[in-house]
């Protein structure tokens, strides 16, 4: 079986901020964004944003690029991730993909309830990219790269 | 009965690709009750608006497929079926892309983003302009970029039918062009601005949503007529306010009266309470020229004062006040009687 290259992402940067709600400190320090087969390089915060709002197609390696999300309306932890990354809530996100996917502009996401099935989904997809909330296992330090701020 | 049991058959189809590809099946539709007062008289109506079947995918990496059904009532027993988008998109090149089929004609922010669904309807009903001069759908070839560069710049150039025909591009007979480009400095923020261009061989032969069929004209003009268009769209959609403004204006030409110059313009302002509650205003003015032999003279206000509460991002029900006036009033003969409105919509997706 073709080996599958597995990039964990660590978004440095988000704790940075300081005007986060109670919520979202509890999860500040324990995001990280993860993928499957796209380009090996450094991102900034603005690309992740882009790259998930669905502003990108395809990666420069040739792969489509496939967004993996957990959006639970009572979940602080989608309530966090819809904050830092679309600057919306959950309510608004999930209005978001609806429009887009509606609009013929992008793939709906592939939404999933946990971490496991982040992971899960990003093993069998190449150019799947994902946010892990929270995630106590260890990550792959061989495919960490820094997010700039 | 036919159609219903075509609908049936492409649901099932859809289906079947749904289980085994990576194809998806929404639904959508919407419920309506109205009454309307007019000089003396009052009626209401409960009607069933349309129901839609919207299923997307991809074959591959490169090649994706969008279709958008609907089925409309039509009158007693029975019900139309509608193709109102079917494409096939080819992303040949990061964001470009060259789509082949019938697709919305992206001439403003409404009709490249709402579609058919109220369920993302900002009001109830569209601009007015749409019910006069919109040319809502295209057939034909259109390349498209979207999401370039910072400012995430987006451009549309089609080539398809006109106006005479949703379904069938008579190649050598009547085209239409429409180059339309957009730009989003900020996520919230769309601007656009397009040009439409057509010319008719019959003024009179037109195709649904792009003409007034509720204002039945006597001698109807049936000659040839040149049609150009320019449209320029301003919206915002944050997390607190909403803006929506659509500005047309569209200049025809025939052998019989010459030139004339129309116009129309739709402003909506919201602002959302709570996350789910959004009272709103519009405003909605259109105006003709009394030579103009496309839309005929017809100069109409609308004011809007709306309730939007959205349940879940799956249904919503809007709530309108609606008068509609002259914009002068000269009780010419082209005067129509001022007009209230009371609509409440149910709106849904499934999915």
């Amino acid at each position: 079986m073709r080996y599958i290259r597995l990039y964990i992402f660590l978004v440095l940067g988000f704790i940075l901020c300081t005007n986060y709600t109670s919520f979202s400190q509890n999860y500040s320090s324990r995001i990280a964004i993860v993928g499957n087969s796209f380009d090996n390089k450094t991102f900034t915060k603005k690309e992740i944003h882009s790259i998930f709002k669905g502003n990108k197609n395809y990666w420069d390696n040739g792969n489509s690029v496939s967004i993996v999300l957990v959006l639970s309306d009572e979940d602080e932890k989608s309530k966090y991730v819809a904050e830092q990354i679309y600057n919306k809530s959950v309510l608004s996100v999930k209005k978001y993909w609806l429009g887009l996917v509606f609009q013929g502009r992008f793939e709906a996401p592939v939404f999933v309830s946990n971490n496991e099935e982040v992971l899960e989904v990003l093993k069998n997809n190449r150019g799947a990219i994902g946010i892990l909330v929270d995630y106590k296992e260890e990550l792959d330090s061989k495919s960490l790269l820094n997010i700039l701020d | 009965m036919k159609y219903i049991l075509l609908s049936i058959i492409c649901s099932i189809s859809a289906l079947g690709f749904s289980q085994s590809n990576n194809f998806q099946i929404r639904g959508f539709g919407h419920l309506e009750y109205e009454s309307v007062i007019e000089e003396d008289s009052l009626f209401s109506n409960f009607k069933l608006g349309e129901q839609e079947l919207f299923v997307n995918g991809k074959f591959n990496n490169y090649f994706s497929y969008l279709s958008e059904i609907t089925l409309n009532y039509s009158s007693h027993g029975n019900y139309k079926l509608n193709i109102e988008r079917l494409r096939i998109k080819y992303n040949y090149y990061k964001n470009h892309s060259f789509i082949i089929g019938k697709f919305h004609t992206p001439v403003n922010y409404w009709n490249d983003v709402y579609f058919h669904a109220r369920l993302f309807f900002p009001t109830i009903d569209r601009p007015l302009m749409f019910s006069k001069w919109i040319p809502v759908h295209t057939f034909g070839v259109r390349l498209q970029g979207q999401n370039l560069g910072k400012r995430n710049f987006g451009y549309d150039l089609l080539i398809g039918n006109g106006m005479a025909s949703e379904d069938l591009y008579n190649v050598f007979e009547e085209s239409s062009i429409t180059a339309a480009v957009h730009w989003k400095p900020i996520d919230e923020i769309r601007f656009g601005f397009s040009y439409y261009t057509t010319s008719m061989k019959n003024a009179s032969s037109m195709a649904a949503h792009s003409h007034g069929h509720n204002d039945a004209h006597s001698g109807v003009y049936s000659g040839p007529l040149d049609f150009q268009m320019l449209n320029a769209s301003v919206a915002y959609f944050g997390e607190k306010w909403e803006l929506l403004n659509e500005f047309s204006y569209n200049r025809t030409e025939t052998d019989t009266l010459g030139v004339a110059n129309n116009f129309s313009n739709y402003l909506y302002f919201g602002y959302r309470i709570k996350e789910k509650n959004v009272p709103f205003i519009a405003y909605d003015i259109l105006s003709t020229a009394d030579n103009d032999l496309h839309t005929f003279p017809y100069h109409r206000m609308k004011f809007v004062l709306g309730y939007k509460h959205e349940y879940s991002t799956k249904i919503n029900v809007k709530g309108q006040i609606e008068y509609y006036r002259n914009i002068h009033d000269n009780h010419d003969h082209h005067s129509i009687d001022s007009m209230w409105e009371f609509i409440i919509q149910l709106s849904y997706a499934i999915y």
